[in-house]
């Protein structure tokens, strides 16, 4: 019985995906039922914590607080619980200073890591770089510009190689010179080959201006296995890594979430939905969430003309703008202003049309139409764009792309 | 195939159970084989599944027989247990794991989520003494190893999910 125990113990140390010969330790237990019905009862639990499915199952329905008792309850549950405890390791900014590891503690991280399967530090945070992280599904990084900012300052200042802090405004970029030369958490992408949702918080500040771009594009290049990808951005400027990104992954994203902060009330022309919508073959959810005062819109042309890699979608939450790609036509038309305001609208008919049936070919579409961004008065009405489609455009067609009938 | 096909199984000690074939399909090891090989007229041995414990887990099967989200029954973990479902799961300790091990082998996952979710349900909201008196666990750690384990995995950056 007792090297029974260990073996059991080891299985779940090595990796709770072992397939365990279980079969073996019922056969075992079965024989036991007419022993001490205690024993029994004890051998069946044993049986059952050597099942991966049936530990999975229970654990998913306890807490972070029951995972935190079954730790102390014997060393059989403990190592079970610690598998599930060091799933989610998260080094977040809100750490107070003492809670910072220690060396010690460090060591002890660096013992579990292969357990780890979520992780979410800062770009700066190079800790756990070398550290065998093989399970690693998932990972979030974020810039602590601010935080290293500061303490590269308090550095500069003992220093004495600034003689004020009006230099850093005048040079702010000297503040994150170190940042952009040490290995960062980026690192740790391409060692992970399960990794398959990676957030990235402030991109931006992520790749400091005048930051080799190749970095990260390196880094992306080398992994292919992305499923998820969560990226906030600005959109002051262009960040041609997305794209890039975006094409090199291509073929096994399916869950791309991208924040895009605009600022100043502006709408701005979202040229990533396009790319995203032609590399992507296995996309099946795309949603760009809008922040700040200004908006990040597809006019409607450009999203019934580009080509739609992907048949598998199932969502789309996107700003669409109808009249953006008309009005910029307007200006250079030499027709009749009531012509060409005829013609805008059979052209605008036929697009939302072509573009009721692009989402029609999506066989498991079942999110959102799309947002549209005009207010309601100025959109094509239902009853022209049946008119103007000779009748193409039914009900059907048209629920799929607005919402009221 | 006929809608009311019987199946024979036989149980660990060779006891023999005559079920619709609706009831069998409720397992995916019984469906996938049946699928298969077809019905060979045969009784389908069951070694690892005693008769009381197959009796048991016909009786799930019968109750949930025309559930139309059988398959999805259990998939939301916050869900409360139907009141039937709660009354079935009130056996000893023994035929709970039994019942686990068989839903398992048999590959029931409506039966295998609901008793699990009972046995998570035992652990729920207790200290570690609490969980070892109901489990009747004994507790092999020194105190300091305890201490210890505490210590290295209570802290801030494992992170709370």
């Amino acid at each position: 019985m007792a090297d029974q125990d260990s073996s059991i113990l080891d299985n779940n140390n090595d990796s709770s995906d072992n397939v365990v010969t279980y079969s073996s330790i019922i056969t075992t237990t079965t024989t036991n039922d007419d022993e001490d019905n205690q024993a029994r009862i004890a051998a069946l639990l044993e049986s059952i914590a050597s099942i991966p499915p049936v530990v999975c199952i229970i654990l998913s329905n306890l807490s972070y607080r029951d995972y935190l008792s079954c730790l102390r309850v014997c060393k059989l549950w403990s190592a079970i619980s610690q598998g599930y405890l060091w799933r989610y390791v998260a080094f977040h900014d809100t750490l107070s200073e003492n809670a910072i590891p220690t060396p010690a503690e460090m060591a002890v991280i660096r013992r579990r890591a292969h357990r780890i399967r979520n992780l979410a530090l800062p770009l700066a945070n190079t800790s756990l770089l070398d550290m065998p992280c093989t399970q690693l599904q998932s990972l979030e990084i974020w810039a602590n510009t601010r935080v290293y900012a500061h303490r590269r300052l308090h550095k500069l200042l003992a220093q004495g190689s600034l003689r004020n802090t009006g230099d850093l405004f005048s040079h702010p970029q000297i503040l994150y010179q170190e940042q952009q030369l040490v290995p960062s958490a980026l690192s740790l992408i391409p060692k992970n080959p399960y990794l398959s949702h990676i957030h990235l918080e402030q991109f931006e500040n992520l790749i400091p201006v005048g930051y080799p771009s190749q970095e990260l594009f390196r880094v992306v290049n080398i992994y292919k296995n992305l499923r998820e990808i969560e990226i906030l951005v600005g959109f002051q400027e262009e960040y041609p890594i997305i794209p890039t990104m975006i094409l090199q992954s291509g073929m096994s994203l399916e869950v791309i979430d991208l924040g895009v902060y605009c600022a100043g009330g502006l709408i701005v022309r979202n040229t990533y939905i396009s790319i995203i919508l032609q590399a992507c073959r296995q996309l099946k959810r795309l949603s760009v969430h809008n922040r700040g005062t200004g908006k990040s819109c597809i006019c409607l042309r450009d999203l019934v003309e580009t080509n739609w890699a992907s048949n598998q979608l199932e969502s789309l939450g996107i700003l669409v703008s109808e009249a953006s790609y008309n009005a910029s036509k307007r200006g250079q038309a030499d027709i009749a202003p009531d012509k060409t305001y005829q013609c805008e609208q059979e052209d605008t008919a036929m697009l939302l049309f072509q573009l009721s049936m692009k989402y029609h070919a999506q066989k498991k579409y079942t999110g959102p139409p799309p947002t549209w961004w005009e207010v309601e008065a100025k959109l094509l009405s239902y009853e022209s764009a049946v008119k103007f489609t000779d009748g193409a455009m039914d009900t059907a067609a048209w629920r799929r792309i607005r919402l009221e009938t | 195939m006929s809608a009311h096909s019987q199946i024979l199984l036989t149980s660990s000690e060779g006891t023999e159970f005559l079920i619709d074939r609706d009831i069998a399909d409720k397992s995916m090891l019984l469906k996938c084989m049946l699928e298969d090989i077809g019905e060979i007229g045969q009784a389908v041995p069951l070694p690892n599944v005693s008769g009381p414990i197959l009796t048991k887990v016909i009786e799930y099967c019968t109750h949930h027989r025309d559930d139309p989200n059988f398959l999805s029954a259990n998939d939301d973990v916050t869900a409360d247990i139907d009141e039937w479902d709660l009354e079935y799961c009130k056996v000893d300790q023994g035929t709970l794991y039994e019942l686990i091990l068989a839903a398992n082998y048999l590959d029931i996952k409506p039966l295998m989520d609901l008793t699990c979710k009972t046995v998570a349900n035992m652990i729920k909201a207790k200290s570690p003494e609490e969980i070892r008196k109901t489990f009747n666990i004994t507790n092999d750690f020194t105190p300091e190893e305890e201490d210890q384990v505490r210590r290295e995995n209570g802290k801030d950056w494992v992170d709370e999910h």
